[in-house]
Order: C-alpha cells, then structure tokens, then sequence
C-alpha cells in the first residue's frame, strides 16, 4: 500500500524538519517532534477508552493546541474525526452526534452541561474535557445557590441530577413561573426560554453543584462584545432566554430568592438549616483561591 | 442528611462563584480526618454585583474592553488531582499525561473516512460529508500548483478548524509543508492584528469580512500590517472586487480568491500568484477540471453563465447515512457544485448566484446577486440579500437591507432608475442584521417567511399530573 495518508504527511514533516515549531499558541511553541508524541499520548489514551479504527470521536473544540493533537491522534488510531461547530446549540449538536454514532466525545469544560443534557439521546460513552480553555458568563440577573454535599447521600449521578431539577423547579414554581419544566441532566426552562441549570461536579466524597437561576433580564451584548462575537451570529450561540421577572413580572431580590431556596432545600433534602459562616481553614482556602483568580 | 449549614453570600463577585464553593470543597479534601465527624454539608446562596466572566487559566481576554464595559475577569484555578472535576468526564491532561509517547498507528487506507464534516447545505438537518484520507492529501498537494508554502512559513489559523477551509487549506496543509500554525482561538480583528506581529506572521488564510474588518482596523489605528506577510488567501464567500483593491491598496499585500465546497475537501480553485484577478476564483488546480454547462449539461464557451462542475480527487466519498444523496453527489463524473458562473478566455472562473438562489419571473431567471449590487451602490445601504417569495403563483422579489436613513420608497426607487421593471424588487425589509453562516455567507434560507429555528430544544409535549 503506497498510497499517503494524513499521518504519513505528519510522519515526513516530523522527520524532515522535526525541531521546528508547528503550533504557536500565546506563548506555547510545540515542535513537530512534539506533536507527533504528543498526539501519541492521546492515541493511547483514546484507546484506553476503547477507540478503535472506524471509531467516531466527535470534536467541539476552537483553534488550540488541543485539536490539533486530538485530530492528529485519531487519525493515527485510524478512527473518525467529526468536528463540530462550536456556534451550534443543544439541538443541533444532537443531530450531530447521533447521525455520526460517536462514542466519544472532546469539548471545552463550559460545553459539558449541554452535552450531558443530551447525553442519554447520543451514543456517547465518554466526555472528554479541556478544562483550562474555557469561559463563563456571570450577570447581576442570575441568581446562584452551591450545594457541597456528601455523595454518600445520593444513589448515583442521575439522582443528584434528579433531586437538582427538581430543587430549581420547585424554586421557579415558588416564585410563580407556571411553565417552568426540567430536562433530566440539563437546563430549567420556560417553554423553549432557558431560565437556570445545574453544574454538577466531583472530588472524591463530594459533590459539588452549583444551580442558577435567572431571575432578572440578562443582557449579554456586553460579553459578546468583550469576546467580539460578530452581532449576525449571536443568536446562533445564545439560546433564547428568559428570566422570573420577565416571566411573572415580579422582581426577585437576594432575600427573596434566598428565602425560598432554603424553604426549598428544607423539603427536598429533610435537612435542618443552620445560618453559618466559613471556618478559618474555609477562609484561608478562598483568599488564596481569591488571589490566584485575579487577572 | 440531617444538618446543612447555610452560608449568605449576597453581595460578591464573579471569582467568588468560584472561591466560595471552592473553598468548601477544598477544606474537606485536606483535612479527610473531619470527613465524618465533623464536615459539614454546605449550601451556600451567591448574587454578584456585576457582570463577570470566568476564564479557564489559559484563556486571553480582552482586559481593556471588560474594564471599558465594567466586566470583572476572574480565572479559574488550574484544574489539578485535589480540584473538583465535572461529574462524568475524563480530563484531556489526564488522558494525556498518564499513557507513553510511543504509538505503533493503524495502517489507514486512502479510502477510509478520516473525518465526517457537517454542512448544512440546504436541507435543515446538517448532513454528514464524509472525507477520506485521500481527499486531504490530495486537497494538500493540489494547492502546490498555485502557491508555495514552506517550512519557513507562519500561517495563521483564524478561521476554524471545524470548517473545511481552515481545517484542509490551513491545518493539514500546513503539516505537509512543514509549517508553522499559529492558533487564534477566537477571531477579533484586534487578536488577529497582533497575531500577524507576534508571530511574524507569513500567510494568512481568511474570509472576506475578516480582510474587511482588518484594514478598517489598520485604518483607524494608523496601523500596518508585518513586513513577513507574503500573501493573503481569501475565500468562503464572495469578495467583492472594489473591498479587495481597498485593501491591497492601503496595506500592501496581495488577496489571491479561491474557491471550494466542504464536499470537496475545499481545494479547488484559486488565483495563481504570478497573475490575480480581482473577482475571480482563479483557475483550477492542477488535477482539478473545471467545467461550465447548461441545464442539458452541455459545456459551455467561455463568457455564458451555467453550473460549474468539477471533478477532482478531493470530492468526498459521500454523506454520511444518506444513499440517495451520497449517489446524486456525482453525476457523470461532475461534482455538480450548485453554483452558477462563467469561464473567461484565459481559463479564470467567475460565481455570479447559488443556483437555488435564482428568483423565477415570469419565466425569467432573475440573479439576486445583480439586484443586491444595485442596493450595494446606494450610500446608505451596507449589506443586502435579495430573494424570491412565492406569492401565489408567482415569486416576488423581496430584498433586506442593513442601512440607516433611508427609506423603503427611496430605495425601491433608485432600483427602479437602475434596473429593468422586471428585476426591480417588490419590497424591502430593513434588518439590523443578517443571518450570516462562520465564513460570513448571508443564510438565506432564514429570510424566508416559513423558516424556523430547529436549534431549540422543546419540551415534548405530555401531560402535567
């Protein structure tokens, strides 16, 4: 078979001019030298996860170094690459990742929750995340309520994200918004109008998760502006939202919201509440956290 | 759970949606001797004050423009073994830290599918065009015929890599060539400029109205652009010939046009460097025949609009799960390209419409495209797309128009004084915007009063208890 294929064009490259650069990214330079062994860690790694020739593994990634190592790696697995746009939403994505049967997926962190919402509809198996890459939006309109609980208190995953819906739907229909519904593992929505979700994340005895809510009006022209999203694709990566006050008309303070989550929590969880404050090692934890954050 | 301490936390900021929680989540895994006696289960209720965005630790943002509209910017701790990590995901860093650097690869074939690339094309379901090892070689090598790129080159990677220009023209050809990439992860005219300086930048590979954005950029800025530039590549929509000048002409390098299909693996066609023609998509590549026909698919002489057809070994094996469509992919031999267009003496091609775009008339073909040049050439308008709507059994041109004082009788009458009554459109709708794909297309297809958005997710429909 003398007929070339991708990693033969890497192959020649590396051995003809190995040691120059061939990605430059901020202040990273990678040779070809190191690509061709870098992308060799993540074939291996993909073959752990049970990658093989024909194998669909779906990319949502934008132009980092990640992609190009992961395509190189599944090429030389001899699997399938299918990128994805990272401008499509929920539904689109679905359709993607059903049509192609992928099994695998690779994605930004920040990506994760609309990918677990769909998850139960795909054939994934797996979701592999890129977690120093990705980017959240936080507005005065949202409201948010952390939960670090015990995972010995839960069953399984699909019961925290169970018991999660259905504190963010109690909490919207407390505070009146009659069309609210939740999709197991994914958003809070009124009609097709996202109004909250659930972040639900891990060490190794607990779980933490993080639920928001939108309470009031969110303008993001203001983040797409910081991030430079031309205006004539905004609707595509912004899906429709809605928040309680546009919804009941009503405005929702801290207190109020604050008052209802717990009144919440009290029924679904059957814990008793106890007003506290962080303890001195919880405080310590987060001026370092705090200092580390600042950009 | 018996007890859960509730922590008030109603006036933050954005890093705190972070710290906070963390902090908590933190505390319990360095001191694993509390974990049953003492740690407590925490809720903890968070508002901020104003707007943020949380950036992964490798992220760049725009500092100047958040400070400008009052955004914090906070990072994200780097996620490490003691950091909390999504529930049901693999890290990237793990899987690619823990496995060896040596790998014995598949020998893949030059048939197999190495990528399935999703279009949309015109149907409203993305269709899955499958590409094989062959149709990236080949769309690599094909190019060398028009331009040089070598080892000692820095390309820069704006556009993305999930699209077949940037992934095909950008990507892999690059890892022929031996050159360098330089990554934008995310494209602003800003980034762009100071990628082209940092990196010293030799080939740059865009779509029109990043070229646009670019000298108007330089413009304002009294800005130029590296001396290391060689050449710019311009292609993914059309380029209209006066923008193209404006920019050769205030910052000094060449566009050379060209022109392919995801289902051709992008390679196609191009300006050859010795001899550009503003306008033009070039001349095929060397393997790549191009060919002009009418509706009975006879080849037309150069100068008469028709289908441009091509037959390259960069057409894509099929779409994905789609026979009948994969099977109609290639008539004859052709890939029929869907796009209308003509042939000059000296071999260089010309789009003028999308075929499907074509306005019927009272059984004349009307081109969209001339009318929205007409619209172009009013001061005021910036951008316009012209379609037909069918009105009982005629269709009736309507156009949308972006543009600020001016009304739709003026408009409608400055048509009237430079086209013929019959392609004079009926209406004009002003739009803040228009529906525009990644590579700047305007998606016409959502102009249309029937069109709906297929993006949403609905609840399905069931009965409350």
């Amino acid at each position: 078979m003398s007929e070339e294929t991708i990693q033969d064009l890497l192959r020649i490259t590396v051995r003809r001019s190995g040691k120059r650069a061939a990605v430059l990214f901020g202040e990273e330079r990678i040779t070809y030298e190191e690509l061709d062994r870098e992308s060799n860690r993540l074939a291996n790694g993909l073959k752990s996860l049970g990658v093989k020739e024909t194998t669909r593994v779906a990319m949502m990634l934008p132009n980092i170094p990640e992609f190009v190592c992961a395509f190189l790696a599944i090429q030389k697995i001899g699997a399938v690459a299918v990128p994805i746009n990272t401008l499509y939403k929920t539904a689109e994505i679905l359709h993607v990742l059903r049509d192609s049967g992928s099994h695998v997926i690779i994605t930004l962190s920040n990506y994760v929750p609309a990918i677990q919402e769909i998850l139960h509809e795909t054939e994934l198996r797996h979701i592999v995340s890129v977690g120093e890459r990705d980017l959240t939006f936080a507005h005065p309109g949202c409201r948010f309520l952390h939960l670090i609980l015990r995972k010995d208190a839960f069953g399984d995953v699909d019961e925290v994200y169970h018991t999660m819906g259905q504190i963010l739907l109690d909490i919207a229909k407390r505070l009146h918004v009659r069309t609210a519904w939740y999709k197991h593992r994914g958003s809070l929505r009124a009609d097709s109008k996202r109004l909250g979700g659930a972040v639900v994340q891990e060490t190794e005895h607990d779980y933490v998760i993080t639920l928001h809510l939108f309470t009031g009006p969110i303008d993001v022209d203001d983040f797409l502006e910081v991030i430079w999203v031309p205006p004539e694709i905004r609707d595509r990566i912004v899906e429709p939202m809605t928040s309680v006050e546009e919804e009941t008309g009503t405005a929702v303070t801290h207190e109020v919201f604050r008052e209802v989550a717990l009144s919440v929590l009290n029924t679904t969880l059957g814990a008793e509440l106890i007003d506290g404050n962080l303890t001195r090692d919880e405080s310590f934890a987060y001026q370092r956290t705090k200092s580390l954050s600042s950009k | 759970m018996k007890r859960l301490r509730v922590v008030n936390a109603p006036d933050t900021d954005v890093g705190d949606l972070i710290a906070l929680p963390g902090a908590v989540a933190e505390s319990r895994i360095v001191s694993p001797f509390l974990m049953s006696a003492q740690a407590q289960d925490t809720a903890i209720v968070q508002s901020i004050r104003r707007k943020g965005i949380l950036a992964g630790v490798e992220v760049q943002i725009d500092l100047d423009g958040a400070r400008k509209r009052e955004i914090d910017v906070a990072a994200k701790p780097r996620s490490g073994r003691r950091g909390a990590n999504l529930v049901g995901t693999i890290s990237y860093r793990e899987l690619a830290s823990k496995a060896s650097d040596k790998f014995c690869p598949h020998r893949a074939n030059g048939e197999d599918v190495a990528c399935m690339l999703y279009t949309s094309g015109t149907t409203a379901r993305p269709k899955g065009v499958l590409l094989t090892q062959r149709n990236f070689v080949s769309a690599a090598r094909l190019v060398a015929s028009h331009l040089d790129v070598r080892e000692t080159d820095v390309v820069v990677a704006v556009l993305p890599f999930f699209h077949v220009f940037g992934l095909s023209n950008v990507l892999v050809k690059a890892i022929e060539s031996g050159a360098a990439i330089a990554l934008i992860p995310r494209y602003t005219p800003k980034n762009l400029h100071s990628a082209l300086i940092k990196f010293s930048a030799t080939i740059l590979v865009a779509i029109p109205t990043m070229f646009t954005h670019l000298s108007k950029f330089c413009e304002v800025l009294k800005l130029t652009l590296p001396k290391t530039l060689r050449y710019c590549i311009s292609g993914g929509a059309a380029f209209p010939k006066q923008m193209i000048e404006q920019f050769e002409n205030s910052l000094g390098v060449r566009i050379m046009e060209g022109y392919g299909l995801t289902e051709s693996t992008s390679a196609l066609s191009l300006n050859p460097r010795e001899k550009i023609k503003p306008g033009s998509i070039g001349t095929p590549m060397s393997g790549v025949t191009m060919s002009i026909i009418n509706e009975a698919g006879t080849e037309l002489p150069p100068g008469q609009i028709g289908e441009i057809v091509v037959s390259s070994p960069t057409v894509a094996k099929g779409y994905h799960k789609l026979e009948e469509e994969s099977r109609q992919l290639v008539e004859h031999g052709f890939l029929h390209t869907g796009d209308l267009g003509y042939r000059d003496e000296e071999g260089y091609f010309y789009i003028t419409d999308r075929k499907k775009d074509i306005i019927i008339c009272a059984g004349e073909n009307i081109s969209p495209r001339e009318i929205e040049e007409v619209l172009l050439q009013h001061p005021k308008v910036e951008e316009a797309a012209v379609i037909g709507v069918q009105m009982g059994m005629r269709e009736l041109i309507k156009a949308f128009v972006v543009g600020n004082e001016v009304t739709e009788r003026e408009l409608l009458e400055f048509c009237r004084g430079k086209l013929a009554p019959l392609k004079a459109p009926r209406a004009i709708e002003f739009r803040q915007m228009l529906p525009k794909s990644v590579t700047g297309k305007v998606l016409k297809k959502e102009l249309y009063p029937d069109y709906r958005d297929h993006t949403v997710i609905e609840r399905e429909p069931r009965i409350d208890v």
